[in-house]
């Protein structure tokens, strides 16, 4: 655009107000075509934003229900370690509950890692996807008539 | 004493310029009502998308409506 300023009107050296004219219409034309790229029109970004937004949910509410879980992971930790214990002092098996347990951990491990790409996240992930086999097996096998 | 970096808004007046209510903003950046009444409270800070679809609603520039405090 810049260079065009300058050489336009010494390529159409003919007249000086005509070159002028010419170079500030054609000045104009490329400018209303860069401000088209550059910004859209309001009833456009509202527009486009009802269609992601449909698509998406209210941010507010996503945020909340993501704190929601966290809470209900907390609670949901809870309520397996008093049901680990209370097993154990009766002398059940708690290999379900532990398998449960390293399940629900080693699934949020990969989804974090996923996004996050973190090694030490990858570690636990699989630590903890390693102990839900065992536990999980631990639990299965006898019933299935499997014998480790 | 911890100072910490707090987004405050202008949006309150903003929208009793336009004579908006909360639910005709809400309706037009597509948000629920309660999420606009949390921004003009602060208790809650928009992303940087809905801040500026907020902004383009109310025709105001991003510095007029949001501000640090």
């Amino acid at each position: 655009m810049t260079s065009l300023n300058i050489f336009l009107p010494r390529i159409l050296d003919i007249n000086s107000k005509a070159c002028y004219t010419i170079d500030t219409t054609l000045n104009k034309m490329i400018n209303t075509i860069f401000e088209r790229e550059k910004f859209m029109e309001k009833e456009e970004i509202l527009e486009r934003n009802k269609n992601s937004s449909s698509a998406n949910g209210d941010e507010r509410e996503l945020l909340i229900s993501g704190r929601a879980n966290i809470v209900s992971k907390g609670v949901v930790t809870v309520a397996i370690i008093l049901l680990i214990v209370f097993k154990n002092s009766k002398g059940l098996n708690t290999d379900d509950l532990w398998g449960i347990f390293f399940v629900y951990c080693s699934s949020e491990a990969f989804y974090k890692y996923y996004f996050l790409k973190q090694k030490s996240i990858l570690f636990f992930a699989i630590i903890f996807a390693l102990a839900a086999t065992y536990a999980l097996g631990a639990f299965l096998f006898p019933y299935l008539g499997i014998k480790l | 004493m911890i100072d910490t970096l707090i987004l405050q808004n202008r949006l309150k007046v903003a929208r009793a310029e336009k004579k908006m209510s909360q639910g005709d903003l809400a309706k037009i950046v597509d948000v629920s009502r309660q999420t606009i009444s949390s921004i003009e409270t602060n208790q809650y800070c928009p992303s940087a998308k809905l801040a500026l679809v907020i902004c383009v609603a109310l025709d105001k520039t991003f510095e007029e409506l949001f501000y640090f405090e």
